[in-house]
């Protein structure tokens, strides 16, 4: 019976049949490309050898590359992975050269990695890598298993021809589980939310994805002759997926990322399945670049036929809007709403494309978002199409700074609803909605209602009627210009809108305000270019901004230089921290999850490191994390890390806050017998690590300019202080773009006795590790305790003695409301006090109000206690409905309650549901309403979108038991 | 296979009678191990080591829950059983599934469905008296089971006995069992060694029965396959009865039937549990 079994395995096909010498079957045989002295080679990427490529470019020394002098490939060398991969042996960079054979720097892939599923142990880990010729074609293959399940055996290709226009793979996998499993084999496409976007051609699809849950993927799946994924932003490239055989893939799509493969395939014991596919690669943003070459494959291997149309824009000169073009059969009206697309193209300058012969043919041109004009052709031979782009509206940004040029954000608003109804709109589906969408929400300026000026600076817009305004952070005044009315931009001197901004003294020197959570392009969920994110930062009149971006340093030197930035600013240079592979945390959840997001600067930026200087940061708990950092080159003793969002926040399964990772019980003490699994893992160290998991120093209490979550937020935070964890509390944007968070709102002012230009890293940082911090979305909250001769600052570096006197001083620029001082100890609000600004006698133009408050009056005696402030309007109304300890639910249907009438998932119910509990409800939320747009009711709002303004103050301790320390306020 | 077939003609070159057996009794009175398995065909099972010509039908199933691993799999078969006794010592076997679902539960779900696996076999009678019986057997599983791009070819042999008890039998065997993939993958050939232990208890002068097994496998995993327990409700039909000092028997045609299950209780297999019920008619 053995003997026969040994025979069966005798004429094995490729890798099939394991070995160490085996060779993949190459792929794609039938697929030929033709050029001129074309020539293919393989290499290894050496130090000092990182060629030129942008913020999306990984390559590494030790990298592996395939280059034609068409396209280069290249493939990270196994200690490399990025991103969701859990090891290297992934498409990490694809780049085209120009007709002058310069290689370009447009790559726009974070990587291409192979999954059998969608389970994170059926991501492939490639364990051997290896290159070589095959006749004329330059050859790397990979081999390995699913992550940590050595029972299913992957192999793959990666081959480029002399002339390809992109790379040729194939995968071969073998399932050796004694079970039959689900196989989805796949590339899957990595974006991230902000970059490439992937389209198909068919009915209700292009770049509509199907929508989908993590329990209903099979849902958003679909068969398609091929996908094609645009750049979107920049000069990138565009990447097509096409079977090499005259059979669909199936794909998965969606923002975050899209998977590619063949039809899921029950595989039992023993059995096997091969995926060849070639990835056509082509310089230009639009998916039609990238459509061409899918179509030319399904040309050789599925004979279609296809014709070329040369396409011509007239844009009357007035650029601007982001004009693109879906191709639809049919002749489509343009506002349809179901279409069967075929490509896509920007219009931005002409285009040509290959579409598939036959039929009718539309053009449906969006500009600003919008629809904006039509034309139809039909597609029986190769042809050449015009369009004219109707008029938009133009008008002229002049604004100055204290009465000079300089760098500033301006937002736009519409006037009235009738305008808002009319420019309203989204990017082809996705992202966020705008009104106006100046440009792509996420990529470079103008972008959604914000454009960046510097001098008078043409803007093209929809014709309507809007207000315009502009500030330099939330210490200067408001600069507005209203119901202005613009119509389609006739030839004639275009209008000319000013605002003049100046500041305000309502800082003190010492106090440098700072954002320590901002993104740029380097982040894979960012695509706004450096030099706009530079000048973003100078637009925002911050001091100090720590560069941030996802699981890389990035430090914009480039950028910086340019703009001259150094004078002005000073630029700490870190990461944060995103966790995308799953890992088992918990032992009492089946669920596997990451470990939150955390901040930390400084790191040394190194332009050829696999991360740019930062460590590996996945399957790591934060004490693993933290330690990686310092091998890193973090400096333990005046360095920052920090906690960020800690609590809510998921997508695809993976938390953004630790707390809430952690299934953290705020009703419980943090530490003790009995206590949540989470709890004890919160403060435990990690075998092998020098640092316990809450071994940072800082932790975002506002996050966003909508500080959507601050409740929450700062519920972590104040339970946390009352369990004897103090640390510091911050306030940040996490702006990514110019579209979404604006740089600033939230900020910190922080207290160092520094300036910009006789700036000291650690001491500053030193400063932010103590909680010398009030955090802001516009007021000004200063607070100091008076205890006899001495004068403290707020902190959680030290414990006072519970007596003294705390002075109070609020101050805010004009158009921020404030109307309430709220005193916050031991995590409850004590006191609320009215809040009254008189225009400060000494600072022109400031507001302030004054109040002293005697210590022994407000904390407890005999115990340990923490006292803070806030200022600003009323919060919203919130309740903690579930009974866990945190705020939940807010009051949604404004009838000046919360309760379960609030909570979105009783909106069917007519009566109380019944609770095991009385008032504490299986279901809640939300914290706050989706308002969408709405016209903003104030200044405030039309500057900090759905914001409000709000300070708190770090605490000051008081050692109220006398034992020399602060340790935690008494249950 | 050959080998079993050329002996059992030799051993068999003489006029057939019936031998009175007890546990072979070919009244339709029930006998041997629950035939409910976890893999296609039956592969590794222990089998009757009665010869009996019978023909029925079996519709089954099995069913495994691993939450942990976000696995799950539904199976459901219907099947055609032929036993065909060559002589009072041979027995030629087959089952024909004639329809096979598997569904896998998992994050992206499928499914595969078509003709089942087809078993051909042999039972070789070695030894039988009125009160025990002793057999070899063997089978072939062929690859016509849903696959994708290689199928299964599974044998398994093995020997099994019975020994007459009051009102019932104590029934075992043990089998080895391999498997090897045709097609241009890699062999992926294994092994493993299967065994079984139980008894039957008749209820008097009537045709029902209830049997209850410990079924135990090594290697098919990779390491320790399953300790479980199977259990059966048997029904036959037909003259009830013993055997004459003489030799004459009843002739022993009626129906039969069977509702059997078998649930893995330690080792690594993850099905939960596995469900046949089958029916037919007795020949002889």
């Amino acid at each position: 019976m053995l003997a026969l079994i040994a025979l069966l395995g005798c004429n094995t096909e490729g890798c099939l049949g394991g070995g160490p010498d085996c060779r993949v079957e190459p792929p794609c045989a039938s697929l030929t490309f033709t050029c001129d002295g074309g020539v293919a080679a393989w290499s290894r990427v050496e130090a000092g050898g990182v060629l030129a490529s942008n913020n999306y470019g990984a390559a590494s020394p030790g990298d592996w590359v395939l280059d034609n002098g068409t396209v280069r490939a290249t493939i990270s060398d196994l200690d490399h992975p990025h991103y969701i991969a859990p090891t290297g042996g992934n498409l990490v960079d694809l780049q085209t050269y120009g007709a002058d054979g310069t290689l370009r720097a447009d790559d726009a892939l974070r990587n291409i990695y192979h999954v059998g599923g969608l389970l994170p142990t059926e991501a492939v880990a490639y364990t051997a890598i290896e290159a070589f010729m095959d006749g004329e074609n330059a050859v790397v293959q990979v081999r390995g298993t699913y992550d940590d399940d050595g029972d299913v055996d992957v192999y793959t290709r990666y081959e480029l021809g002399p002339c390809d226009s992109g790379v040729r793979v194939r995968t071969e996998l073998v399932n050796r589980h004694v079970e039959p499993e689900s196989v989805f084999l796949a590339d899957v496409l990595y974006i991230g939310g902000r970059g490439l976007l992937a389209f198909a051609p068919g009915e209700d699809l292009g770049l509509k994805h199907p929508s989908f849950g993590l329990t209903t993927l099979k849902a958003g799946l679909r068969e398609v002759p091929w996908v094609a994924a645009g750049a979107q932003e920049g000069e990138g490239t565009a990447l097509s997926f096409t079977q090499c055989n005259d059979q669909p893939v199936t794909a998965l799509m969606a923002q975050e990322l899209s998977a590619i493969g063949i039809p899921p395939t029950l595989l039992p014991y023993g059995d096997f399945l091969t995926y060849e596919r070639f990835i056509g690669v082509a310089h230009g943003r639009s998916v039609a670049a990238a459509s061409d070459i899918a179509l030319d494959v399904r040309r050789q291997l599925a004979g279609e036929r296809l014709v070329r149309v040369d396409l011509a824009v007239d844009d009357l000169g007035l650029p601007g809007g982001r004009p693109h073009g879906i191709i639809v059969e049919g002749d489509v009206p343009l506002d349809a709403e179901v279409t069967t697309p075929v490509t896509h193209v920007e219009l931005d300058r002409g285009a040509s494309f290959l579409i598939p012969e036959g039929g009718t043919h539309t053009l449906l041109v969006e500009r600003f978002g919008l629809p904006w004009t039509r034309t139809t052709f039909t597609a029986d031979a190769d042809q050449s199409v015009s369009v004219t782009l109707p008029a938009p509206g133009k008008v002229t940004l002049d604004v100055t700074i204290d009465g000079a040029p300089d760098h500033a954000l301006v937002v736009v608003w519409p006037s009235d609803a009738a305008t808002l109804e009319a420019v309203q709109a989204d990017y082809l589906g996705h992202f966020t909605t705008c009104a106006p969408m100046l440009g792509h929400p996420y990529g470079a300026d103008p972008s959604c209602n914000r454009v960046l000026v510097s001098g008078p600076t043409d803007l093209a817009l929809p014709p309507g009627t809007y207000d315009f305004f502009s500030v330099a952070g939330p210490f200067t005044t408001l600069a507005a210009a209203r119901g202005v009315v613009v119509p389609p931009y006739d030839g004639d001197e275009p209008l000319v809108v000013s605002l003049a901004v100046e500041s305000l003294p309502l800082l003190r020197p010492g106090m440098l305000t700072a954002d320590f959570h901002v993104h740029g392009s380097a982040s894979f969920d960012s695509s706004i270019p450096d030099s706009d994110r530079v000048r973003a930062f100078l637009a925002s009149r911050l001091d100090v901004i720590a560069a941030t971006d996802h699981d890389q340093v990035h430090d914009y030197a480039e950028a910086m230089d340019a703009l001259d930035a150094h004078d002005r600013m000073e630029l700490l240079v870190g990461l944060e921290t995103t966790g995308h592979i799953l890992q088992p945390i918990l032992e009492s959840t089946n669920n596997p999850k990451v470990v939150g997001h955390w901040i930390v600067w400084p790191l040394p930026f190194d332009p050829e490191g696999p991360w740019r200087g930062a460590p590996w940061d996945e399957k790591a708990l934060p004490g693993e994390l933290f330690t990686r950092f310092e091998d890193a080159g973090w400096p333990a003793d005046s360095g920052v890390i920090q906690l960020n969002h800690p609590w809510g926040g998921i997508q695809f399964g993976r938390d953004f806050g630790w707390a809430t990772a952690l299934e953290m019980d705020f009703t419980k003490p943090l530490t003790g017998d009995d206590v949540p699994e989470g709890h004890a893992l919160f403060s435990a160290t990690p075998a092998g690590s020098r640092y316990a998991n809450d071994g940072y120093h800082v932790q975002e209490v506002m996050n966003g300019t909508d500080n959507g979550q601050f409740e929450q937020y700062r519920k972590v935070w104040h339970y946390l202080l009352n369990e004897g964890v103090a640390r510091g509390g911050t306030a940040n944007s996490d702006s990514h773009t110019l579209g979404g968070n604006i740089l600033g709102f939230p900020q910190n002012v922080v207290l160092t006795r520094q300036a910009v230009g006789t700036f000291d890293q650690p001491t500053f940082n030193a400063a932010v590790r103590a909680g010398r911090i009030s955090g802001t979305t516009g007021p000004v909250l200063e607070a100091r305790l008076e205890a006899g001769d001495n004068v403290f600052e707020v902190g959680v570096d030290r414990a006072h003695a519970p007596n003294g006197t705390v002075v109070v001083e609020v101050s805010a620029a004009p158009w921020v409301p404030v109307t309430e001082l709220r005193v916050i100890v031991n995590g409850e609000v004590a006191r609320t006090e009215a809040v009254t600004l008189q225009d400060d006698p000494v600072r022109l133009g400031v507001r302030t109000a004054s109040f002293t408050f005697d210590v022994g009056g407000l904390v407890p005696a005999g115990s340990d206690a923490w006292l803070a402030f806030e200022a600003g309007t009323p919060l919203p109304l919130f309740a903690d409905l579930s009974c866990d300890g945190m705020p939940d639910t807010g009051d949604n249907n404004g009838d000046g309650t919360v309760d379960w009438r609030d909570v979105d998932d009783y909106a069917e119910l007519t009566s109380e549901p019944e609770t095991e509990v009385p008032g504490c409800y299986d279901d809640y939320g939300p914290l706050r309403p989706d308002e969408g747009i709405v016209l903003p009711a104030d200044d405030y709002r039309a500057v900090v979108p759905n914001g409000y303004p709000l300070s708190f103050t770090n605490p000051f301790l008081f050692d109220g038991d006398g034992d020399g320390a602060y340790t935690g306020v008494p249950r | 296979m050959i080998a079993l077939l050329l002996a059992a003609w030799a051993n068999d070159a003489r006029p057939a009678i019936l031998i009175p057996s007890k546990v072979c009794n070919p009244v339709g009175r029930p006998s041997g191990p629950v035939s409910v398995g976890l893999l296609p065909g039956r592969l590794g099972n222990t089998v009757d080591p009665c010869v009996r010509t019978e023909a029925g039908i079996a519709v089954g199933g099995g069913l495994l829950v691993d939450t942990p691993d976000f696995y799950g799999r539904i199976q459901a078969f219907g099947a055609l059983d032929v036993r065909v006794g060559l002589s009072e010592r041979v027995e030629l076997h087959g089952r024909f599934e004639g329809f096979r679902l598997d569904n896998v539960i998992a994050p992206v779900a499928v499914s595969a469905s078509g003709i089942g696996a087809t078993s051909i076999g042999m039972t070789v009678v070695l030894e039988q008296s009125l009160d025990h019986v002793i057999s070899a057997h063997g089978q072939v599983v062929l690859p016509t089971q849903p696959h994708v791009n290689a199928a299964p070819l599974a044998l398994d042999a093995g020997m099994t006995a019975a020994r007459a008890v009051k009102n019932g039998d104590l029934h075992g065997g043990v089998a080895v069992y391999g498997q090897g993939m045709l097609g241009r993958g890699p062999s992926a050939g294994k092994a493993a060694l299967s065994g079984r232990i139980g008894t039957t208890q008749r209820i008097t002068k009537t045709g029902l029965a209830f049997v209850l097994d410990a079924p135990l496998s090594v290697g098919w995993t990779g390491g320790f396959d399953h300790l479980g327990l199977a259990g059966a409700f048997r029904f036959g039909t037909g003259r009830v009865g013993d055997p004459t000092p003489d030799g004459e028997s009843p002739d022993g045609r009626g129906l039969y039937g069977e509702l059997g299950v078998m649930a893995p209780l330690f080792g690594r297999e993850r099905t939960l549990a596995a469900l046949e019920l089958k029916i037919g008619a007795r020949f002889r």
